[in-house]
């Protein structure tokens, strides 16, 4: 018989997307409740009967009523599928916290909270959790899970949140450290990770799912959960990826230097994706522009292309503007308006302390000097 | 730049030194035939201006004279803003070149050329020498022989020099066109943003208002989390407490230890109790002994008692018999002195008694000397009141009142003025006639005589002359008849008021009226007399009879007491009055005796009066302190045949041992006792005690803070604060952004 389930994690329900307007901050915290009923979808789909959801379910401790309750409710609306939430280090199991909160209030049916270690015994396999306690804890809380006694042949399926590996000499004083190894030391079938939003496998029996949803630019290999099939206690699980996010985050660097740049990067920009208003982007901008291209950048790219995805951001701390002699010629040709340009230019050139604002008020110059021209005519 | 000279030598064909000057302001027009050498000064004011001295190119090589090859030299004077200026240049052979400044500088070769080029804004020189592009604006203002203004080749320098130049010349027109526009469209960008002082305003400052609000909307939100992060953690730290209050493992401990105590407290107390009980079996016992003890020494006492009261009584016997004998004494002194004193007091009453009498024979001889002084006056008011009677009788006599005289005036003075009347109408008849003529006329029967030669009257007067007949005279008078009766009536009514006080005449009437008069202040003189010498007193009222009667009464006064002192004669005032003195004195002195024995008795009475007292006093002791004996000594008796003294020293002995045995026992007894006291026992009892239940009361009050502190954390998940935090700081984010971005934008137009 195999053991069938979806491993996910990192649902991070509640989180606030702090760069992206009101409007796009509604579509993203929908999207992250809307990923829960399609991983129930999927495990539909693929006939697993358990999903296990490795920490971090909530993306803070103190959340209103309302955002505690609505993943609850979309679990809820699929009562074939046990779901199996685990606190993680964003929302750890403190007494009295969220979590006591929870469980107080009752959870749905089919939603069970592994607040504590130990076995949780189901039908054809035993869940052994590692609930955090706090934020950050110093000892691998999957140890335990060496001396749990089981009978010989029952599936032992870790759930954990932490990290795998530190960044240090020694892995072991990362916070929420877990020991990689620990499906051999505990004769764990699989291991189920949370915490990396990116999917990661790290060896046969221990997966990062990443998270479902992708909610920043620098995930990679997000917006995806797993499908693990489990033949035995000691076969090697079959993992599948499966995706699942609505939305795709990209960033994107790009060098500008002329007009037909801009007008390289429009084309390329609008063929990113079939459904560029499910996708984000982060656009670098480098190089020098004359004050007429950058402000034909403004137009095609800033104000332009940019209205199609759901939304961008356009970093042009990089892209420095050159007043050219044309440009120059354009505001005027001569007067206090010219000299004030050329002052401009030269402070611009200068870049020292208000350089940038020199620059920047020399476009602003070009631009309204345009605008007026415009108007003339 | 103006120019004021030039100088050549050696220069093409000028080879000796010549000299242009006189240049003016305005127009200057050099004149001369053809090849004289116009453009030759023309070319060297360029080659001085524009070309550099030590250059070898072709058109320098061109300035030389064909023929002698010398070095050309040229010399220009120019005029700028700030004065003066000359250049000298010599190039080819030893060449120089020299900048004459008018700030006195003197520049050499290179310097001198670079300052040129600076002050007049023209490009170094290539190889080639100077080139349109070189010489930029200048290019535009030289016009070469055989050029024109028509079309000219300005290079790209040049031009954008004319360009700023016109445009500077007239930027009011060209600039100013877009200047106003311009600057109007940033002014009203940037006023949209900041006051005209530079402060946040509109937009803007509502952000900044705004993100003010939000770091305190987030910094309560904050301080409310850190609440709630407290809050979990006292909750979690009281049910932790809680949970270790209820294992029960220190109550357990604690009753264990408890009963122990309590056991160990009894049996120490049932100890304490032994001990007690003996303790107050001793305290009983030495009582018993001081009791014994004490019936002795009180057997004693009674005994001293006896033997101290018979020696008191004794003593108090003596001392009575010696005040009795001391007071026997001094009652004799005083019954002498007492004699003393009577006596004296008998002499000051008969002294007392002369004086009295003195005093009313002085009193007598007194009264008897004013009833002298009384009579006469007495006698003088008597005779003045006679005087005034017999005034007053002779005044009534008289009829001429003050009213009677005054009538009688008025008649007469009423006749008088008829008369006057009558007479001023009457008719005058007079004779003028000799003595003789008129003898024997007579005028209605009266003669005329020498004095009386005629008559006057208003009624017919009948004038006989003798031997001739009558003559009548019937006067006309108006009123006569009226006039007579009026007369008649006058004297009529005088004749009646003269009548009336029987006065003859009119003067008679004055005569009486004056007697009247003077009798009545007779009278009133008598009157005054009287009562001077009979005035009103206190004693009697004005007037001799009163005063008589006053008289009397003294005389029957003085004579009483005549007859009381029994004497026949009075003495003079002043004997009766010497007689008194020394009586007065003879009294004083008496008396003063007497006073001095009284004041010599008081001190021996005194010491009389104390020594009774003290026989008193002393009598009194003396009975008392006998009584006393008398019960001590009954006492004495019935106490030693109650118990006699033997008796009472072998109580004594029994009672020594009796209390030896008991505190022999006490000390076995206590003994017994160990370390802890019964104190330290009931201390620990308290503490465990308290302990436990302090331990009861902690488990309540921690469960009752869980409750509290469990619904503080219900109120507080509701709010949700982790979310609403992050939602405020995400806002706030945005407003920061938008603040950088708008204080960019004010940094940007402000530029």
């Amino acid at each position: 018989m195999t053991v069938k389930f979806i491993h996910t994690s990192d649902w991070q329900i509640g989180k606030v997307f702090r760069f992206v307007d009101d409007a796009t901050m509604g579509l993203l915290q929908e999207a992250r409740l809307r990923v829960i009923s399609r991983l129930g979808e999927l495990a539909g789909e693929y006939g697993a009967s358990h999903v296990l959801v490795a920490g971090d379910v909530y993306d803070m401790e103190a959340l209103s009523p309302r955002s505690l309750n609505q993943p609850l409710e979309r679990m809820r609306n699929f009562p074939g599928v046990r779901w199996h939430l685990l606190p993680g280090n964003h929302d750890p199991h403190r007494p009295n916290g969220l979590w006591d909160q929870l469980l107080r209030k009752e959870l749905p049916e089919n939603v069970s909270a592994l607040v504590a270690p130990g076995p949780k015994v189901l039908e054809d396999f035993v869940i052994l959790p590692a609930p955090l306690f706090h934020r950050r804890t110093l000892d691998d809380l999957t140890a335990y899970m060496d001396d749990v006694d089981l009978p010989e042949g029952v599936i032992r399926v870790g759930l954990a949140h932490g990290t795998v590996k530190g960044f240090g000499s020694d892995d072991k004083d990362v916070p929420n450290f877990i020991a990689p190894d620990r499906p051999q030391l505990a004769g764990l079938a699989y291991l189920a990770l949370g915490d990396w939003h990116g999917q990661r496998q790290i060896n046969d029996r221990c997966w990062y799912s990443g998270t479902p949803e992708i909610d920043a630019f620098d995930v990679i290999d997000g917006g995806q959960a797993l499908l693990v099939e489990i033949e035995g206690p000691n076969a090697v699980p079959a993992v599948t990826s499966i995706p699942s996010g609505q939305y795709s985050w990209i960033r994107r660097s790009e060098q500008l230097g002329s007009r037909a740049d801009i007008d390289y990067l429009v084309e390329k920009l609008r063929n990113t994706a079939d459904e560029l208003d499910r996708v984000l982007v982060h656009l670098g901008i480098e190089g020098a522009l004359s004050l007429e291209d950058r402000q034909y950048f403004q137009e095609q790219i800033v104000d332009g292309v940019s209205a199609a995805f759901c939304f961008m951001r356009v970093d042009d701390r990089r892209l420095f503007a050159q007043p050219t002699a044309e440009d120059l010629d354009r505001i005027d040709r001569g007067g206090f308006v010219r000299t004030a340009a050329e002052q401009l230019k030269r402070l611009a050139d200068e870049g020292e302390g208000h350089g940038g604002i020199a620059a920047a008020a020399l476009e602003r110059l070009f631009v309204e000097h345009m605008k007026l021209q415009a108007d003339k005519r | 730049m103006k120019i004021r000279s030039l100088a050549v030598n050696q220069f093409r064909k000028f080879t000796s030194p010549t000299r242009l000057d006189g240049v003016e302001d305005g127009l200057n027009v050099v004149v001369g035939p053809n090849e004289m050498g116009k453009s030759t000064l023309l070319d060297a004011l360029r080659a001085v201006l524009f070309e550099k001295y030590s250059s070898r190119a072709q058109p320098i090589m061109a300035l030389q004279n064909d023929r002698n090859q010398a070095a050309p030299v040229v010399e220009l004077t120019i005029e700028l803003d700030d004065g003066l200026y000359r250049i000298t240049k010599r190039f080819i052979r030893k060449p120089y070149a020299r900048l004459a400044c008018p700030d006195g500088r003197n520049l050499e070769g290179d310097i001198a050329e670079d300052t040129l080029r600076t002050l007049l804004d023209f490009h170094e020189p290539g190889k080639t020498g100077a080139k349109p592009e070189t010489l930029g604006m200048w290019n535009v203002l030289w016009v070469q022989q055989g050029q024109s203004f028509g079309a000219p080749d300005l290079p790209d320098s040049a031009r954008s020099s004319l360009h700023s130049a016109l445009e500077s010349e007239v930027g009011a027109v060209l600039g100013g066109r877009r200047g106003r526009a311009l600057p109007k469209t940033i002014e009203n960008q940037l006023g949209e943003l900041v006051t005209s002082t530079n402060r946040p305003r509109g937009a803007y400052k509502k952000l900044i208002d705004r993100i003010d609000e939000l770091h305190e909307e987030l910094a309560t939100l904050q301080v409310r989390r850190r609440d709630l992060t407290q809050t979990l953690e006292d909750l979690e730290e009281a049910q932790e407490n809680l949970r270790r209050l209820s294992t029960g493992d220190q109550d357990r401990e604690d009753l264990k230890e408890l009963n122990e105590t309590r056991q160990r407290h009894s049996q120490l107390a049932e100890l304490e109790a032994r001990i007690e009980a003996a303790l107050s079996e001793q305290e009983l016992r030495k009582r018993k002994l001081e009791q014994a003890e004490e019936a002795a020494e009180t057997r004693k006492r009674l005994k001293a008692d006896v033997e101290t009261e018979k020696a008191a009584l004794g003593t108090a016997g003596l001392r009575l018999t010696e005040a009795g004998e001391q007071e026997k004494e001094a009652r004799s002194k005083v019954d002498a002195l007492r004699g003393d004193v009577r006596q004296l007091e008998a002499a000051v009453t008969k002294a007392d008694e002369a004086v009295s009498r003195h005093r009313r024979v002085l009193g007598a001889a007194e009264r008897q000397a004013r009833l002298r002084d009384l009579e006469e006056r007495y006698e003088k008011a008597e005779a003045a009141e006679n005087l005034q009677r017999e005034a007053q009788q002779a005044t009534a006599a008289i009829l001429v009142t003050d009213e009677a005289i005054e009538g009688i005036r008025q008649a007469a003075q009423g006749l008088e003025i008829i008369r006057g009347r009558l007479n001023a109408a009457a008719t005058l008849v007079s004779f003028d006639m000799t003595e003789d003529g008129i003898s024997g006329i007579d005028v209605d029967g009266e003669p005329l005589t020498g004095d009386r030669r005629s008559v006057r009257s208003v009624e017919p007067v009948t004038i006989t002359v003798p031997d001739r007949g009558r003559i009548t005279v019937e006067p006309a008078v108006k009123d006569r008849d009226k006039l007579l009766r009026r007369r008649r009536d006058a004297e009529t009514a005088l004749r009646e008021a003269l009548e009336d006080v029987g006065a003859e005449s009119v003067i008679d009437a004055e005569d009486q009226n004056t007697k009247r008069q003077r009798l009545l202040r007779d009278a009133e003189l008598a009157r005054q007399g009287a009562e001077l010498h009979a005035p009103a007193t206190v004693d009697y009222e004005a007037g001799a009879q009163r005063l008589g009667d006053y008289i009397k009464g003294l005389r029957q006064v003085l004579k009483r007491e005549m007859n009381d002192l029994d004497l026949q004669d009075l003495p003079a005032g002043r004997d009766a009055e010497t007689a008194l003195i020394a009586a007065q004195g003879e009294a004083d002195k008496t008396r003063s005796a007497r006073d001095t024995a009284r004041a010599a008795l008081s001190g021996p009475e005194g010491t009389l009066s104390e020594l009774q007292t003290e026989i008193a006093t002393l009598q009194g002791r003396y009975d008392e302190s006998e009584d006393r004996l008398k019960r001590l000594q009954v006492e004495v008796a019935q106490e030693e045949e109650r118990r006699s003294d033997d008796e009472l020293q072998s109580d004594i002995e029994a009672a020594q041992t009796a209390l030896a045995e008991q505190e022999t026992m006490v000390a076995r007894l206590e003994g017994e006792r160990g370390d802890e006291t019964v104190p330290q026992l009931e201390a620990r009892i308290s503490r465990l005690e308290k302990a436990l239940e302090e331990r009861r009361n902690k488990q309540f009050s921690l469960k009752e803070s869980i409750a509290g502190f469990r619904s503080r954390i219900e109120a507080a998940e509701g709010a949700g604060l982790d979310e609403a935090i992050e939602q405020q700081a995400r806002e706030l984010e945005f407003a920061e952004q938008d603040k950088l971005r708008q204080a960019r934008e004010v940094e940007i137009l402000s530029q």
